[in-house]
């Protein structure tokens, strides 16, 4: 069974109002009151002189549970929104394989599911380690992403986009934070992504909240669980509204929803709820035995969730 | 100012129509606001401004729940008469 051996985020120290971004991101008075007001959104992180594989191994200085086990990593995985990242032929992914001393493995990137990916990634992994047979094997992700283009910085009219990172250590038959289940959706109504026509950019509103319960009621009932057995939902840190939308569809507390983050950082693309996985243990928002859901949507438009138990 | 239903409708109109930059003629009080292109911004702007208009506070997710001016003008006007 595919466990989360270690997981470990980087938080840029620089934070930034998104009000001070209005100009940048061509923001109107109206918008930036109802992100304010209505979304829960107030600053974001940035590097800005960090590029993308300085967020990663940023990540992995974090990641105490890789130091030693170097030999046992088998992929390194980048779980990314953007399908570009870098001009050719800079790859920074391989960068920080090479960097961290871990070219005996495969390195790769899926984006597939744009901000969906994390989860996405966690899955494959523990497909490709079981399907090789070696019970010590890891698989390594990274997750988070640069601001650099007009496009990485904000989902108009939903988020605005920060750029905290998470390296999350995945292995096989590991006794903490098991995946018991995992559902994922994607309706190509939407793939057009960013590009949308107005009406289906307002089509994909509405759809949101049901298309997200329905995966999360699929992978709790994939676990044998129920919504209610859930401690804690780790959500991606879009806004708070859309999870206002989502409990009152499911009659999920609120409260279970871990939305800490999401004032302070943003939308970190992939990376969301990893982020909150280790804000919520910080906190002690997590005890051993507590089943937990990541959820993420990603434009395109893919939905997923997947339960765990610490 | 007055709670009644239909002042609210008529209020309601005035704020979509100056959102869409529509004449409020063209508003009509049955027609969903999502078919009128009021994306999400908007209809947290509309909320907003209800909350101050009104001086109470709703459920962000307002907009959603009722998805004409009718059918809003009748649900602010039961919360304004609790």
């Amino acid at each position: 069974m595919t466990s989360l051996r270690a997981v470990a985020g980087y938080l840029p120290s620089r934070s930034v109002p998104i009000r001070s971004l209005q100009d940048d991101l061509g923001l109107t008075d109206a918008q930036i009151k109802v992100f304010e007001r209505f979304y829960g959104l107030s600053h974001i992180l940035r590097d800005p002189d960090g590029t993308a594989a300085d967020l990663m191994l940023a990540a992995a200085g974090k990641l105490d549970a890789l130091r030693g086990r170097e030999h046992l990593i088998r992929y390194v995985i980048q779980a990314r929104t953007m399908p570009v990242i870098a001009p050719y032929p800079v790859n920074p992914i391989h960068d920080v394989r090479a960097a961290l001393g871990l070219r005996h493995a495969e390195a790769f990137a899926v984006h597939n599911h744009a901000c969906a990916s994390g989860l996405l990634a966690v899955e494959l992994s523990g497909r490709l380690l079981a399907s090789d047979g070696d019970p010590d094997a890891l698989a390594l992700i990274f997750t988070g992403e640069k601001t650099f283009t007009p496009a990485a910085r904000t989902v108009p009219g939903t988020a605005i986009n920060g750029e905290g990172a998470a390296a999350i250590l995945v292995g096989l038959d590991g006794d903490r934070d098991r995946v018991l289940g995992y559902a994922t959706r994607t309706d190509g109504r939407f793939s057009a992504g960013l590009s949308l026509s107005n009406e289906a950019a307002a089509e994909f509103q509405q759809i949101y909240p049901e298309a997200l319960a329905g995966v999360l009621t699929e992978a709790v009932e994939t676990a044998g669980l129920t919504l209610g057995d859930l401690t804690l939902v780790l959500p991606h840190n879009v806004n708070r509204v859309s999870w206002v939308r989502l409990c009152k569809l499911v009659g999920l507390p609120l409260e279970r929803v871990f939305l800490d983050n999401v004032p302070v950082t943003g939308h970190c693309f992939c990376a969301d709820p990893f982020l909150n996985y280790q804000s919520a243990r910080e906190l002690g928002r997590l005890q051993p035995g507590d089943h937990y859901l990541m959820a993420a949507v990603g434009l395109g438009a893919t939905f997923s969730a997947m339960v765990f138990q610490h | 100012m007055s709670d009644s239903a239909d002042d609210l409708r008529g209020w309601l109109v005035q704020r979509v129509a100056s959102y869409l930059e529509r004449d409020p003629a063209e508003i009509s009080t049955s027609v969903s606001l999502t078919q009128y292109g009021l994306d999400s911004v908007y209809a947290f702007v509309m909320c907003g401004d209800i909350e101050d208009h009104l001086n109470l506070t709703l459920e962000p997710t307002v907009a959603w729940d009722y998805r004409t001016i009718d059918a809003l003008a009748d649900h602010l006007s039961t919360l304004v008469g609790r």
